[in-house]
């Protein structure tokens, strides 16, 4: 053990070693000195006396030795020396080393940025306490004959309220907007309805003022609000005063009763930015059936999700008793909120890391084509007597060197790419959730510098550390593992292999892009334009269609407007209504089993505005109104689903089942189908009412309007026409259709442009790679080409052979590289459009990239293969 | 050293090295290493022979430790030499190390002769 005070003496020495060498030589001279003095006062001659001396002194450079191991820190000095070394080796192949530490960087960085985005978007903790026991509660059951999950009834959250042993609390809220009234505009702002009991469950009370009551959540008491702290400073400029004054949400007075502490965010990863009162009315608390609120509890300490789970279902058996498949499903909040954008991001991190791995089995490459020039250096340090692990050590610390100044570099790469990533992902990733490196970041990066330089380095380590002493000795450019023929090579294997399974990728996302473009959405998405309308203040549903029809007559009066109309939901944002209908003449199916259908409020001109075909029967006539005994139109996936083999034209349907059912209405037309989840979904069974449904018709609407010109230059003008109408009407969401359609599939462009991106960079590393094996194998072998070129080999057949050997580990490496990729296609299959991630034609693109390269990057050396002069290299040993 | 091919030589025991180290200075006073070699093979009758490739690195030892401290002076016969001298915790050092060196060789020369006291009547 040494002392710590011992320590830092042995450290310090070795600052001024010389001295301290110097005055050790004088005193063990001053000791012979006296020794041969005292010899001589014994009687001895002089020189006897000295020889004596020395005799007895014993080994003067031992001495030294062991004085110095003890002096100073002699292993750290030996590291300090390799250190010294590795630097000057690298200084002097600055090529070799510009690109080993390109390499990682390339490597390191795009692992680092990306994981930098998987901890700030999905691994850190929800930003409550004890966040681990923060779950999402949902319903599920059979809903027409598919198991599905949905939102919670007021009826059955008051049960579960009462009945469940596992909840310390839980509370329900509803997602939405407002329109927060200020000076000039309105705002749109992210709001979400709350029970009194979320903030005490989540933990956190407000920063300033008070959090919500429990007798606010009473209609007529309920006009109280909670302000996020980013929205009390950009509107109201942090003004301490705003509690107790009053704001105009949605055209009402509303106190601000609170605000919340910087970075508070309820739903987790969410943009909402104020929390009023849930309140329930006389029908939505008895209504067992309307599921439509979301619903977080805070685990009892003790209990585990899966005993909540247990105890949730028995309540739901209580509640259902007649139908079995009705039951709850807990699940972790953190995992619900992130689990669409871990899904991507492990997709990116797949890619990333074999580039990462490339960049490895490069410099691994670089590494033992270095060494072999080396070859003739390391056998004499090893017949000096370095020992095998001297020399591994050697090499190891070159690449940790590398792998070093590869991890800095690639830790700046990585900050300025998140910059690129935020841009690429825009709209894409969760709001709310700022995209930082931290201390854990950069230990990641660390780790994963030393283990990619462990990687790179330990495989050529271990290999030239068995030297056989005479064979190197004698020449340095001996042939020793394999020579020409000698065609396997691992390195370029896996080389072609994980490029390979990139380029796949990057082609499966670049086409799905391409097939969006050429996509049947089931309408004409160019030339059409789409926002919201939110009006302020509660409306009755016939309020709300006189003025969505006044919007519509006067939208058609602005100069370049060819078709407008008003629906409830507009296709592809993939919202739902998820209803159950009865028809008429069937028998009552068992509950769970009962047809269902999306239900859309539309005006009469909206299917000849979108462009949606007709296939039967006719559209809605203008003044044909919602109410019961009414008309419906059915898309033809829900002809086909719930009438095949009849005609669905004039029989007769109602919304609801059971005691809920509402009044017969028949069916006068069948229009196609349309994508109203997006492009990846399937088109549902679809049933359209004329707007003015009480269900459907709110005081918030879509309106589409068609036009031949740029549907961006309406905006203006569709904006004055509906606040001339309304003055406290706000527009949101206003965007080209052709946007909306971007956007659905945003993930998809994500990956299109990163999977792009990292191929090509896999794709010039792994060329680079073969370029480097290649040319060091041809350089080895020199003079094996002139010998068989001596021997009548032609220049051509030289040439051929280099290259089929590039080909051939290439060919090996791309058949891995498929098998791979569609053991992994059901993972990316999510993500691609209009194809099977199993896609033949992409692979074959994708095998013929890789050859071409290879043999591109084979032919090089190859050529220069075929340029030896066997004269000269035979000459040259 | 003539005499030293005579008589057979115990190398310093390991361990104890420190001790007559320590001993030896707080004996003489401040000395150079060939006096504290000298001192120690003279106080054993030439039985302990100082092997200089243990007294120096032993010196540095505990030197780092902080019981000895040494300075450049001139020795009796006119020349420059490095002397070294006993510290505050050396001498508390040393005298740990002779409890310690008491009670063990106490404990043994116990263990190889039976006591008499145990044995007579």
């Amino acid at each position: 053990m040494i002392r710590r005070s011992a320590l830092l003496s042995r450290l310090l020495a070795v600052f001024h070693k010389q001295r301290l060498e110097e005055e050790l030589d004088d005193e063990l001279r001053f000791h012979l000195q006296m020794e041969t003095e005292e010899n001589i006062r014994r009687g001895m001659s002089a020189e006897e006396a000295h020889y004596a001396a020395r005799r007895s002194f014993g080994g003067f450079q031992q001495t030294r030795e062991i004085w110095r191991d003890r002096r100073y820190l002699p292993w750290l000095e030996s590291w300090v020396k390799d250190l010294q070394f590795a630097l000057r080796s690298l200084a002097r192949a600055p090529l070799f080393t510009l690109f080993a530490v390109a390499s990682l960087a390339l490597g390191i960085g795009a692992n680092t940025a990306l994981f930098t985005a998987l901890h700030a978007l999905v691994l850190r903790p929800l930003p409550y306490p004890q966040p681990e026991r923060l779950v999402k509660l949902w319903e599920t059951s059979m809903w027409h004959g598919q198991a599905g999950w949905s939102a919670v009834s007021v009826p059955n959250l008051r049960d579960w309220r009462e009945q469940n042993a596992a909840f310390g609390r839980i509370a329900a809220f509803t997602r939405g907007g407002v329109n927060l009234a200020g000076r000039g505009e309105t705002d749109r702002v992210s709001a979400a309805r709350v029970e009194s009991d979320l903030f005490p469950l989540l933990g956190v009370p407000p920063a300033l003022g008070r959090a919500i009551l429990p007798d606010e959540n009473i209609d007529g008491r309920d006009r109280v609000a909670v302000l996020s702290d980013g929205l009390w400073r950009r509107r109201f400029g942090a003004d301490r005063g705003m509690i107790g004054r009053t704001v105009a949400i949605d055209g009402a007075a509303h106190t601000v009763i609170g605000v919340m502490p910087p970075g508070f965010q309820f739903p987790p990863r969410s943009d909402i930015e104020i929390w009023v009162p849930l309140t329930f009315n006389r029908y939505t608390r008895e209504a067992r059936g309307s599921h439509w609120l979301e619903v977080v509890g805070r685990l009892r300490p003790g209990v585990a999700p899966e005993m909540a789970q247990r105890n949730m279902n028995a309540i739901a058996l209580r509640i259902y008793p007649e139908d079995p498949t009705h039951g709850v499903s807990v699940l972790p909040l953190h995992g619900e909120t992130v689990r669409a954008t871990a899904q991507v991001l492990l997709v990116l991190f797949g890619a990333v890391g074999f580039v990462l791995l490339l960049a490895c089995a490069n410099v691994a490459h670089l590494v033992l084509a270095r060494m072999g020039a080396q070859k003739r250096e390391l056998a004499v340090r090893s017949a000096l007597g370095a020992g095998r692990w001297r020399i591994v050590r050697l090499l190891l610390v070159e690449v940790l060197l590398l792998g070093v100044a590869g991890g800095i570099a690639g830790l700046a790469l990585a900050w300025q790419s998140l910059r690129l990533l935020g841009a690429l992902a825009g709209g894409q990733l969760p709001p709310g959730a700022p995209i930082q490196m931290d201390a854990t970041v950069l230990w990641f990066c660390l780790v994963v510098a030393l283990l990619s330089a462990l990687l790179a380095g330990l495989v050529p380590a271990l290999r030239n550390s068995r030297i056989d002493l005479q064979s190197a000795m004698r020449d340095a450019t001996g042939s020793a593992d394999g020579g020409l023929h000698r065609s396997f090579s691992p390195l370029m294997v896996c080389e072609s292999a994980l490029s390979l399974v990139l380029v796949v990728g990057a082609l499966l996302m670049v086409r799905s892009l391409r097939n969006m473009e050429h996509l049947d959405f089931g309408f004409q998405p160019d030339r059409l334009l789409t926002m919201k309308v939110a009006l302020s203040g509660t409306r009755t549903a016939r309020q709300s269609t006189s003025f969505y029809e006044r919007a519509v007559e006067k939208l058609y009066a602005i100069p370049g407007v060819t078709g407008a109309a008003v629906i409830n939901l507009v296709p592809v944002q993939s919202s739902h209504t998820g209803s159950v209908f009865t028809i008429e003449g069937r028998e009552t199916p068992r509950p769970g089993n009962e047809p269902g259908a999306e239900i859309r409020a539309i005006s009469p001109d909206y299917f000849r505005t979108m462009g949606i075909p007709l296939i039967a029967g006719r559209f809605f006539r203008p003044g044909e109104i919602p109410d019961p005994g009414s008309v419906a139109i059915v898309n033809r996936c829900a002809a086909r689903r719930y009438f095949s083999g009849e005609d669905p034209l004039g029989k007769r349907i109602a919304f609801g089942v059971g005691d809920g059912r509402e009044g017969w209405r028949t069916i006068v037309g069948i229009v196609g189908n349309v994508a109203e989840e997006g492009a990846q979904s399937p088109a549902p069974p679809v049933i359209y009412a004329p707007l003015g449904h009480p269900v459907w018709t709110g005081a918030s609407m879509s309106l589409v309007l068609r036009t031949p010109r740029d549907p961006a230059s309406l905006a203006g003008a569709v904006r004055r026409s509906i606040r001339e109408l309304e003055p406290g009407a706000a527009l949101y969401l206003v965007s080209s259709m052709k946007d909306v359609v971007a956007d659905s599939a945003s993930n998809t462009r994500l990956l299109s442009q990163l999977l792009t991106l990292f191929s090509a960079v896999a794709l010039v590393l792994a060329m680079v790679g073969v370029y480097g094996v290649m040319s060091h194998r041809v350089s080895r072998c020199t003079h094996e080409i002139g010998v068989r070129m001596a021997l009548g080999a032609e220049r051509r057949q030289v040439l051929g052979m280099v290259c089929r050997r590039g080909l051939w580990n290439a060919t090996v490496g791309a058949a891995l590289g498929l098998v791979w990729t569609l053991l992994t296609s059901a993972i990316i299959q999510r993500y691609v459009i209009g194809m099977s991630a199993t896609n033949i034609a992409t692979r074959v693109i994708a095998v013929a990239a890789i050859l071409v390269l290879a043999l591109a990057a084979s032919f090089v050396p190859a050529w220069r293969a075929s340029r030896v002069e066997p004269a000269v290299a035979l000459r040259n040993e | 050293m003539s005499t030293g091919e005579k008589n057979p030589k115990t190398d310093v025991l390991q361990g104890t090295l420190d001790l007559l180290v320590l001993k030896t200075l707080e004996t003489m006073g401040p000395l150079h290493g060939w006096g504290i070699a000298r001192r120690i093979e003279q106080v054993s009758e030439n039985a302990l022979f100082m092997n200089q490739g243990t007294l120096y690195p032993a010196l540095v030892r505990l030197e780092q430790r902080g019981w000895i401290r040494s300075k450049w002076g001139i020795s009796g016969n006119q020349r420059r030499a490095r002397f070294y001298a006993l510290t505050a915790n050396g001498k508390k050092q040393l005298h740990a190390e002779e409890e310690r060196w008491d009670r063990i060789s106490a404990i043994v020369s116990r263990i190889r002769q039976p006591l008499p006291e145990e044995g007579a009547p």
